[in-house]
């Protein structure tokens, strides 16, 4: 097959599978519930329980207290990724909060939270750091 | 018939279309029936991606893999034609070495930081599929092949049945299907057996390495049924949070980097960081698979001897986090 076809597939199909997902409605973020989220961080982390879960008020994000260590977990889609804190440099933004971690495949987490919610946090995971 | 101009059908290629056309299917059925899986924008196109990426790794490196079996061609004294039994025998020998190479790429860590990218979704449909990696050639995994040159089949023939069993391999990254016929699921490798391999459920992990045929998982005793009362949890044990194609395929690379890097490693340590399995530290923090699933039955006594959780497949449990 020669490669400009190839090419004209490949795009062509990247485009129409990004459209059908739209318009199939596959782009609908997930919102957490405190047991969802615990759940969530569960299955994520065999072996901890969480203590103490502050869900952000989005439902897109928490932070969790378990194994004598402070968590955040974050929705990524219709799932969810979580990390330890480990004195990360928080920046405050106009949404929330931005997290720097050190972790090359989730450098940054980006949590939309309230400004009473943000200082909330700040003050939390600054208290764990 | 000269064999140094050997060629076959580049049915990777050929398939694209058959490959976008499926996806598109089954993603209006889901809608349409509300089950047989699950899509997201984001994630899809992270797999998609990573295929696209794939190609183009093949098309950079592929001469290194090539270059080497044609090299091997050339000194070995055995030749066994081009006949239709030829390259059937070729297709299963083929889809043998598929199964210890996928086995060593979930136990071995150098050839996991390139295969981890295949299971860094968390969903499983037909654009998992397409989640491949783009580091392959870095894990020299292609030794695994020498021995079907040696053997005196053709490197283009075995590039060939290799195509075929990717491309079998597609359709079997869906929800969408139950189970196969009962003599289907004894042979053949299915949307069920690989769901399993999919699974991050204790029971699940490390299991049904197999290409095309499940028989290699059944023989070498890594073969776990899908159970109806536990539907696997897709994705990594500790899943990565992002949906960029650059970190998804070097996330594991620069982790082995960062181990070696660290204060205090010797260089047994970081030869060991590579060689062992994912999960293992050298200061014994680590746990990996094994660990996990007698942990697991620790906590879920009545679930100790069955399929995934027998003695055999438990390790120690160190009691760290993993």
């Amino acid at each position: 097959m020669p490669l400009w076809l190839l090419g004209t597939i490949v795009v062509v199909g990247l485009i129409a599978v990004w459209i059908a997902s739209r318009f199939y409605g596959y782009d609908e973020p997930l919102t957490l519930d405190e047991e969802a989220a615990k759940r969530e961080f569960i299955a994520d982390n065999p072996g901890l329980v969480p203590e103490e879960v502050r869900l952000a008020a989005t439902g897109q994000s928490a932070l969790i207290h378990a194994g004598g260590r402070l968590h955040v977990l974050w929705v990524m889609g219709q799932d969810v990724a979580t990390h330890v804190l480990d004195a990360p440099q928080i920046i405050p933004t106009n949404s929330g909060l931005v997290l720097t971690l050190r972790d090359f495949a989730a450098p940054r987490v980006k949590l939309t939270l309230a400004p009473e919610e943000a200082a909330t946090w700040t003050a939390l995971i600054e208290d764990a750091a | 018939m000269d064999l140094a101009q050997l060629t076959y059908p580049d049915v990777v290629t050929l398939a694209v279309p058959f490959f976008v056309a499926a996806i598109l299917i089954e993603m209006t059925w889901i809608f349409i029936a509300n089950r047989g899986g699950r899509y997201e924008v984001r994630d899809a196109m992270t797999s998609l991606a990573m295929g696209v990426g794939n190609v183009a790794s093949g098309t950079l490196l592929g001469f290194v893999a090539f270059g080497f079996f044609m090299w091997l061609w050339r000194i070995t004294p055995l030749d066994l034609g081009t006949s239709w039994w030829v390259i059937a025998l070729c297709f299963v020998l083929d889809d043998l070495r598929y199964y210890w190479v996928h086995r060593f790429g979930h136990r071995v860590r150098w050839v996991w930081a390139s295969h981890v990218n295949h299971h860094s979704s968390q969903h499983y449909n037909l654009t998992t599929a397409l989640r491949q990696t783009w580091t392959g050639t870095f894990t020299f995994m292609m030794i695994v092949r020498a021995p079907l040159v040696l053997m005196g089949f053709h490197p283009a023939m075995i590039l060939f049945v290799g195509g075929l069993n990717l491309i079998y391999q597609f359709w079997i990254h869906t929800e969408a299907i139950g189970k196969m016929p009962r003599w289907v699921e004894a042979v053949m490798n299915t949307p069920s057996h690989h769901r399993v391999h999919h699974g991050r459920n204790p029971r699940y992990l490390d299991a049904n390495y197999a290409g095309v045929f499940i028989i290699w998982d059944r023989m070498f005793g890594t073969f776990v049924p899908e159970l109806e009362d536990e539907r696997p949890d897709y994705g990594l044990v500790h899943n990565i949070g992002t949906f960029n194609p650059l970190r998804v395929a070097f996330h594991e690379w620069v982790a082995i980097f960062r181990d070696w890097t660290q204060p205090g490693v010797t260089w047994r340590d970081r030869f060991l960081y590579a060689v062992m399995p994912p999960g293992w530290r050298h200061d014994g923090t680590g746990g990996g698979s094994d660990a996990l699933k007698a942990r697991y039955v620790e906590a879920n006594p009545d679930t100790a001897g069955t399929p995934g959780l027998e003695p055999g497949r438990l390790g120690s449990d160190r009691r760290r986090p993993l």
